[in-house]
């Protein structure tokens, strides 16, 4: 369980559950033991716990929305979702700070579908296999919108280059 | 992936640097504790895929199984071999690989040995260990050995020849408690090490229980108990039925806690280690 606390932790963050995510995690090892009997032999301990945890996150969500309109729900997931941090790897100077924020925002405004397949694939570092077992779609479905989320993306940071980011929505 | 133009792999690299620039909290250090004090008390769940797991491979291993004693080296190899190999099996040993304490799930409970074999601690320190004093102890081994204030000093220490476990016994504290205490409670103290040293198989309910708030996991049915080397045999020698047993962890020392039939009594001793 250790082992698969940081990771699990880092999804339910980055999939939106903020200041929740260790209620979430515990929730969902919590789901995940009472469930053991159901992880198929052979199936992959990691995405089937990753997929609790996202269902953990999505529960927290509709909680939340039942009192609060949908505007309000999306304004607060955006809120939810991780900022980029100030001080910046000599290594990675190569994109400024400035750039992330931006990049940050654009991804936030992918559609769902595409979000959580780019989150899954570069923020998680989950495979293909495992991103499609942990969204329990095909794993050609996994490469399809990960095109498009990535294709989509180039072309919003082409369209807003950073520099004129400032009131960007 | 390779099949990425190289467009969509620069966009990927960038949301990857974006990855390793977000601000994101560590999760909270006491996460495994809560969720073991949650399931505390709760069984094993019913039909679940360890369970299965040594179902699947058992097909092989029942008849070797039946005859253990002979061929646990064998079987250890396997399960060794399907725990490495099948990631299900790696993600359920994170529940019950416990420090140097890994607790095996076997389905056979008639290969158990006889009944009459009965909860004691055998008389006597374990085969491979040397009796010292309790100060010698703690100046042979690496960790800090602990007392548990409610039992007071041991009777009897031993170290083991490799100085990975210190063993401390008490006689006749039956009276201490609930009173059916075996006439020897045996406290085994096990270095922090990624190898397992002991190796445990229940046929029956594992449960979780919390000692100082921390998981904690207490066998209650006797059962067979047999101590493995650094490279992962079993020194069938060392096999013998074990009653039922508390095992914590404190400080990276795993502590196996033996001949106290009450988990409560079991848990006050072990909350009064110091």
């Amino acid at each position: 369980m250790r082992r698969y606390t940081p990771i699990a932790h880092r999804t339910a963050v980055l999939l939106g559950a903020g200041a929740d995510a260790d209620d979430v995690v515990q929730e969902a090892f919590v789901k995940a033991y009472r469930a053991l009997g159901s992880l198929r032999d052979g199936a992959p301990f990691r995405p089937w716990l990753l997929r609790i945890v996202a269902n953990e996150t999505k529960n927290l969500h509709r909680s939340t929305g039942r009192r609060l309109n949908r505007e309000r729900r999306a304004d607060d997931q955006r809120a939810a979702f991780p900022a980029v941090h100030g001080t910046v790897d000599p290594a990675e100077l190569a994109i400024s700070q400035q750039e992330q924020d931006h990049l940050r925002d654009e991804l936030l405004n992918l559609p769902q579908p595409q979000r959580l397949v780019v989150i899954c694939r570069y923020l998680l570092d989950l495979d293909e296999a495992e991103t499609a077992a942990l969204l329990g779609i095909a794993r050609g479905t996994v490469k399809s919108r990960s095109s498009r989320g990535l294709d989509r993306l180039r072309a919003s940071l082409s369209a807003h280059p950073a520099r004129s980011e400032v009131g960007h929505e | 992936m390779s099949e990425l133009s190289p467009a969509r792999a620069e966009m990927a690299a960038q949301v990857r640097v974006l990855g390793r620039s977000l601000v994101i909290p560590p999760p909270a250090d006491d996460t495994v504790d809560v969720v073991m004090a949650r399931l505390a008390h709760e069984p094993a769940p019913a039909g679940s895929s360890w369970k299965r797991l040594f179902a699947t491979i058992s097909d092989t291993g029942r008849r070797l199984l039946a005859r253990w004693r002979l061929a646990t080296a064998v079987l250890v190899a396997v399960l060794v071999a399907f725990f490495v190999a099948s990631p299900a099996g790696a993600g359920i040993r994170e529940w019950l690989g416990f420090g140097a304490v890994v607790v095996v799930q076997d389905e056979s409970p008639d290969t158990a040995a006889d009944p009459s074999a009965g909860p004691s601690v055998p008389a006597g320190l374990p085969a491979g260990t040397t009796e010292v004093s309790l100060s010698q102890a703690r100046s042979m081994v690496t960790f800090g050995v602990g007392v548990p204030a409610a039992l007071g000093d041991p009777d009897r220490v031993g170290v083991s020849d490799d100085q990975r476990v210190v063993v401390l016994q008490w006689q006749d504290v039956g009276s201490a408690g609930g009173g059916v205490a075996s006439p020897l409670v045996q406290l085994d103290q096990i270095a922090g090490s990624p190898d397992p040293y002991y190796v445990k198989k229940v046929f029956d309910d594992v449960q979780f229980t919390t000692v100082n708030g921390r998981e904690a996991v207490w066998l209650e049915k006797p059962h067979p108990i047999v101590v493995v080397d650094p490279s992962g045999v079993e020194l069938t020698q060392t096999a013998r039925q074990s009653g039922p047993s508390l095992i914590w962890q404190r400080s990276g020392v795993t502590l196996r806690l033996e001949g106290v039939p009450d988990l409560e009594q079991a848990v006050a001793i072990a909350q009064s280690v110091q």
